[in-house]
């Protein structure tokens, strides 16, 4: 039997575990629900949005935790108005029962999956730099690389670079070069790589098609930024769109139309035609949705401890 | 894929030649940089078992030669950088979002040229006005 501080971490670990599964199951079913709604969000906007629903499960799992163990007696207190929302001796634990299943079951997944992305993570840093060492650094501060495929992105999560290849280069005007290389420096400005890369780890723990859906809606909204943002030195935005349109078509039936998009930040992909529509069209307006997750937060976070306590007990009893 | 500063320049070095044994690109290097024979010979061993060069047995000795040429190389690399952290399973996913894009026919884009003509005729009307 365990006792004391490190009874309460290995309490609060298995709170959350429960407390962020029901809150995953319910932002998975409202981002079912309202993700066509993209399109009527700024994309700047909508990476708030997106931000905000994969936080979620985590910050109301914390919440639950801290809850359940730090105000115990508070909520003791309200045991006749919400019958069995406690947690039975949050300084003890028993690693030879069902909590000591579950904590073991979290942290080696948490333990596996860190490991992964950290082993993937460092192939990744080592893969760059070999293709930096390949490329040719020009005078616009991006690395050349002597390839036919049409590219250009940003690669590197922490020393991003951009890298543009040969067969892109030749494609392209200056004008055009220009467009490409602005929009390129904006991923390189915002450090975009590697918010994808930590929306991607926080965005694991949902169910895989909801996670890709979220990190697709993310890349999409990310490149409508880069796009905006250029038209402040690219006024003319028909430019933009044509030179967008243009990386496309040369994309299509090349290799470059089959590398997937989630790991590098490049240009001529991510549903090019939301794209264009999005940077031709009037910008849409709607505000971030306050209410909604004024509303929502505060219900999720009760119903999530709810939830903890009462499997908890549910267990208990059945185990009894 | 990790390649040292040696790996690196041997790799290179076979770019630019067709094939070549161990004492060739020692004679190479030699000049260029000093070391000793056993130090290529391992650099050759530790590409060829990365893939990156092949050999055959003539007499006594391998004679090595690229893989890939260069742009071949390049491609791939970009293709394995851009492939980390997806899994394969979402390679379904990530299908489905790329056939979209080799859906991307004649139509659309004619249809998107015509959303750039109406946007590029609309700005010359305000401003002229």
């Amino acid at each position: 039997m365990m006792t004391g501080i490190p009874a309460m971490i290995i309490n609060m670990i298995t709170i959350m575990a429960l407390a962020m599964v029901l809150s995953v199951f319910v932002i998975s079913a409202y981002h079912r629900i309202n993700a066509e709604k993209q399109i009527n969000y700024a994309a700047k906007t909508y990476q708030k949005i997106l931000w905000t629903l994969v936080l979620m499960p985590w910050l109301v799992g914390l919440i639950a935790a801290i809850s359940l163990v730090f105000f115990d007696a508070e909520l003791y207190a309200w045991q006749n108005i919400i019958p069995g929302i406690h947690w039975h001796h949050v300084d003890e634990f028993n690693m030879m029962s069902w909590h000591g299943v579950l904590a073991s079951l979290v942290v080696c997944i948490v333990v596996y999956a860190l490991g992964k992305s950290g082993l993937e993570l460092f192939n990744n840093i080592q893969k760059t730099k070999v293709l930096k060492s390949m490329g040719h650094l020009g005078s616009d501060n991006s690395y050349l690389l002597d390839t036919d495929s049409p590219m250009a992105f940003v690669g590197g999560y922490f020393k991003p670079q951009i890298f543009i290849t040969t067969g892109l280069k030749k494609a392209l005007n200056p004008d055009e070069l220009a467009i490409v290389l602005l929009h390129e420096h904006e991923h390189l400005q915002n450090k975009d790589a590697l918010k994808k890369l930590l929306f991607r780890w926080l965005s694991s723990i949902f169910p895989r098609n909801t996670s890709i859906k979220f990190q697709t809606a993310m890349n999409l909204s990310i490149e409508q930024c880069a796009d905006q943002a250029i038209t402040s030195q690219i006024r003319d935005k028909s430019k933009i769109a044509e030179t967008l349109l243009k990386v496309k078509s040369l994309s299509v039936d090349t290799e470059a139309s089959h590398i997937p998009q989630n790991a590098v930040c490049h240009y001529g992909f991510d549903e090019v035609e939301r794209r264009i529509r999005y940077l031709l069209l009037p910008e849409p307006d709607k505000a971030f949705p306050v209410l909604s997750m004024v509303m929502i937060v505060p219900v999720l976070n009760f119903s999530c401890t709810y939830f903890a306590a009462s499997a908890h007990h549910l267990i208990e009893h059945i185990l009894s | 894929m990790k390649l040292g500063e040696l790996e690196k320049l041997v790799l290179n070095y076979f770019w630019e030649v067709d094939t070549a044994d161990a004492k060739e690109v020692y004679a190479e290097f030699k000049k260029q940089r000093g070391g000793s024979l056993n130090t290529i010979q391992s650099t050759l061993d530790r590409l060829f078992k990365k893939g990156l060069l092949q050999r055959e047995k003539e007499s006594y000795a391998y004679r090595y030669y690229a893989a890939k040429n260069r742009k071949q190389f390049i491609g791939e690399l970009i293709k394995n950088v851009a492939k980390d952290f997806t899994h394969e399973n979402e390679d379904s996913l990530f299908t489905a979002f790329t056939s979209l894009s080799d859906d991307f026919n004649e139509d659309q884009i004619k249809q998107l040229e015509q959303l750039i003509q109406d946007y590029k005729k609309k700005q010359s009307e305000a401003d002229s006005t």
